[in-house]
C-alpha cells in the first residue's frame, strides 16, 4: 500500500482550471493552463504493515 | 417545465432539483487518455461503484464519463460537492482502512484503462467545479500530452526499493580501505587514552566511508536498471531508517515497456547479486503516475 500511497499521492497529472478543493493535507501550485506536477507532502505512512502484500523480493536463481 | 394558465412558466420540483444538484456537483479527475476509449474500458473501470473510492457517494456512485476535447479524454465522475468538505474528508481519510480504500478506488479506476491503452494518471483527489474547466485545460495542452500518452503506450511502471546491510557495507569499506583498517589496528593496539581519540577519528571515518560506499552502491543500480528502462525517477526517501541493521538506500521509479520485462527483471537480479549485503524489492506493474508529467516550467 505505502507504494500506492506514493504514486496517487506524490504524483500524477494536475490540471490547472477552477479546483473547488484538494485532498486535506494536499499542496497544489498551479501554472496557468499548463499541465504540472506539484510536489506534495507526504501523507503519513500509515499503511507500512501492508507495504508486504504489493512487493517482492528480488531473488535470483 | 409546467406552465400555467397564465402563461408563466414554473419550475418542476425535479427540474429545481436537477439544477441545484448541479450548481453543487463537481467533477473528480482520474486521469487523461487518448478520444475513443472503447466503452467496455468504462464498464470495467465502474464494475464495482461501491468500492469505497474517494467518488463514491453514499447514496452511489454516478457513472464514469469522459469529457472529450481535441484528441484528448479526461476520465471523470460526477460527484456532489458535499461529500468532500473538508469535515467529511478528514473524516474518510482519517483512518487507515478509510485512506486505503480511497487511494484504491482512484487507482482501480485508473489501472481499468491503464490494462487497455495509455493514460495520464491525474493526481488522487482532486475535484474541478466545471467540465468546461477541464476542458479547456485539455484543449491548451492537448500538443503536448498526445505525444506524452504516445509514449507511454505499452508501458508499465516498476517501483523499486534497495536495502543495504550496514554492517556488512562497513566491512567492505575497511576491507577495500587501508588507511582505515591501518587506523582500527592502531586503535585495537593503543593505550585506553589514545584509543579513546582513536576510535571517535576511526568511528566518523569509517560513518562517512560508509555512507559514501552506500551512495555510489545506489548510484551504480539506478544507473543500471535505467539503462534497462525507458525513464527512471529516483524519489525521495526521506530520514533513514535503520531497521535490523539493514538502510533503504534507493527508492526509484522506472518506465518499462512490457516487451522489456525480461530484460528489466534481469538487471534487477544484477542489482540484487551486486554487492554483498544488498536486497531488492519491487512492485509492480502499475500505472505509470511517476510519469505522467510533461512541463515542469514555472510559468513567466
Amino acid at each position: 500500500m505505502l507504494d500506492l500511497l506514493d504514486r496517487v499521492i506524490d504524483h500524477g497529472v494536475v490540471l490547472a482550471g477552477d479546483v473547488t478543493l484538494s485532498v486535506a493535507g494536499v499542496d497544489l501550485v498551479y501554472l496557468g493552463l499548463r499541465v504540472m506536477l506539484a510536489p506534495v507532502e507526504r501523507l503519513p505512512e500509515l499503511m507500512s504493515h501492508s507495504a508486504s502484500e504489493e512487493r517482492r523480493e528480488v531473488v535470483c536463481a | 417545465m409546467a406552465t400555467t394558465a397564465a402563461g408563466t412558466s414554473i419550475e418542476s420540483a425535479a427540474d429545481h432539483a436537477e439544477r441545484v444538484g448541479e450548481e453543487s456537483s463537481g467533477w473528480y479527475l482520474y486521469g487523461i487518455t487518448r478520444r475513443g476509449p472503447p466503452a467496455t474500458v468504462l464498464m470495467e473501470a465502474q464494475a464495482d461503484p461501491a468500492d469505497g473510492g474517494v467518488a463514491d457517494a453514499p447514496g452511489g456512485a454516478a457513472s464514469l464519463e469522459l469529457l472529450e476535447c481535441g484528441g484528448l479524454a479526461a476520465v471523470v465522475r460526477r460527484v456532489r460537492m458535499a461529500d468532500f468538505t473538508p469535515a467529511v474528508l478528514q473524516e474518510r481519510l482519517r483512518s487507515a482502512a478509510g485512506l486505503e480504500a480511497i487511494v484504491r478506488g482512484h487507482n482501480r479506476v485508473v489501472e481499468a484503462v491503464h490494462a487497455h491503452q495509455a493514460i495520464l494518471p491525474a493526481r488522487f483527489g482532486v475535484v474541478y467545479a466545471h467540465a468546461r474547466d477541464i476542458q479547456s485545460a485539455l484543449r491548451s495542452v492537448c500538443d503536448s500530452l498526445l505525444p506524452q500518452l504516445h509514449r507511454l503506450e505499452g508501458c508499465d511502471e516498476w517501483a523499486i526499493h534497495l536495502y543495504a546491510r550496514r554492517a556488512v557495507v562497513r566491512e567492505r569499506v575497511v576491507a577495500g580501505n587501508p588507511a582505515i583498517a591501518r587506523l582500527r589496528e592502531e586503535f585495537t593496539a593503543a593505550s585506553p587514552g589514545r584509543a579513546y581519540f582513536l576510535e571517535r577519528q576511526l568511528r566518523e571515518e569509517l560513518e562517512g566511508a560508509t555512507r559514501q560506499a552506500m551512495v555510489t552502491l545506489a548510484q551504480g543500480a539506478f544507473d543500471c536498471l535505467t539503462a534497462a528502462a525507458i525513464a527512471g525517477q529516483v524519489n525521495p526517501i526521506g530520514p533513514a531508517v535503520d531497521s535490523a541493521g539493514e538502510v533503504e538506500i534507493l527508492r526509484a521509479a522506472f518506465l518499462i515497456a512490457r516487451e522489456d520485462a525480461e530484460r528489466f527483471d534481469a538487471a534487477l537480479c544484477s542489482v540484487a547479486d551486486a554487492s554483498e549485503g544488498l536486497r531488492c524489492e519491487c512492485s509492480g506493474p502499475w500505472p505509470p503516475y511517476s510519469f505522467a508529467v510533461v512541463d515542469t516550467e514555472p510559468a513567466q
